[in-house]
């Protein structure tokens, strides 16, 4: 299988990563999911939405997403649709190496 | 699971998928130009009052009138003064996030400057504040429209 990298549109990410950016994606078992991880997961209310938020929180089996940009306007997240399932985390985002 | 939908990159050896980082709200429905209008409409209250000439013979029914006339144009400019304030903090609050900084650094002292004016445009009768009020909306206008990346030409109704 081809390398999948991830390309972020957007700027609910910024400043660590601005619209534009590109992961890595790499599969990872819920288990070694921490917090702190970027991670691509699947919009829990748009089927055809994939987000890419950081792990601020775990519990149980269950995640809390939110972005890196300070402003809470610039971020669709945790903040408003709640805590996300670990079957909707697709992947874990890791930098490229080039 | 792991790949929906994938856009395959020609003559690359990997596989791209487009992942949303979007922010909250309905970003598309900002538009300056609702500042503009009210601040407009200041604009010409305030040449009208300004304009506006003592009756030349006293009497109740002519100052009544002049009252009326000059009143209505007070409340009207305090009214929509008041209108493009919250306009304005609108877009700057909601609209612009904190990454625009770094291509309009003059981004908070162009806006809180230009509240400013607003406040100053219901307190005084003044020409000049009104017409700075203007030019502080025409560079919001642009800094506006150079963040969604459009080229939208500064139109004044009036």
């Amino acid at each position: 299988m081809s390398e999948v990298r991830v390309n972020i549109s957007g700027d609910s990410m910024w400043p660590t990563f601005p619209d534009g950016s590109q992961f890595l994606l790499k599969p990872c078992p819920f288990e070694e999911l921490s917090v702190g991880d970027v991670v691509l997961a699947q919009h829990p209310f748009h089927s055809t939405v994939r987000i890419v938020k950081r792990i601020q929180n775990i519990q149980d089996q269950t995640v809390f997403l939110v972005g890196d940009n300070p402003d809470p306007l610039a971020s669709e997240d945790s903040h408003n649709f709640g805590t996300v399932h670990h079957e909707a985390i697709l992947g874990r985002c890791e930098p490229i190496q080039e | 699971m792991l790949v929906l939908n994938p856009r395959i990159m020609e003559d690359t050896p990997f596989t791209l998928i487009e992942a949303s980082a979007h922010c909250d709200g309905p970003c598309g429905v900002y538009d300056p130009a609702s500042a503009r209008v009210a601040g407009e409409a200041v604009q010409s209250m305030t040449k009208k009052m300004l304009a506006l000439e003592y009756p030349q013979v006293f009497s109740s029914e002519s100052m009544a009138s002049y009252l009326n006339t000059m009143s209505r144009y007070a409340a009207i400019k305090e009214e929509e003064a008041q209108k493009c304030k919250k306009e304005l903090l609108v877009l700057w609050t909601d609209f612009f996030k904190p990454m625009h900084l770094e291509a309009h650094p003059e981004l908070h002292d162009t806006f809180w400057q230009a509240a400013k004016l607003c406040s100053a445009c219901k307190v005084e009768v003044s020409a000049q504040h009104a017409q700075e009020l203007m030019d502080a909306i025409e560079s919001i206008h642009n800094m506006f429209w150079a963040v969604k990346g459009r080229e939208v030409p500064w139109i004044r109704a009036s």
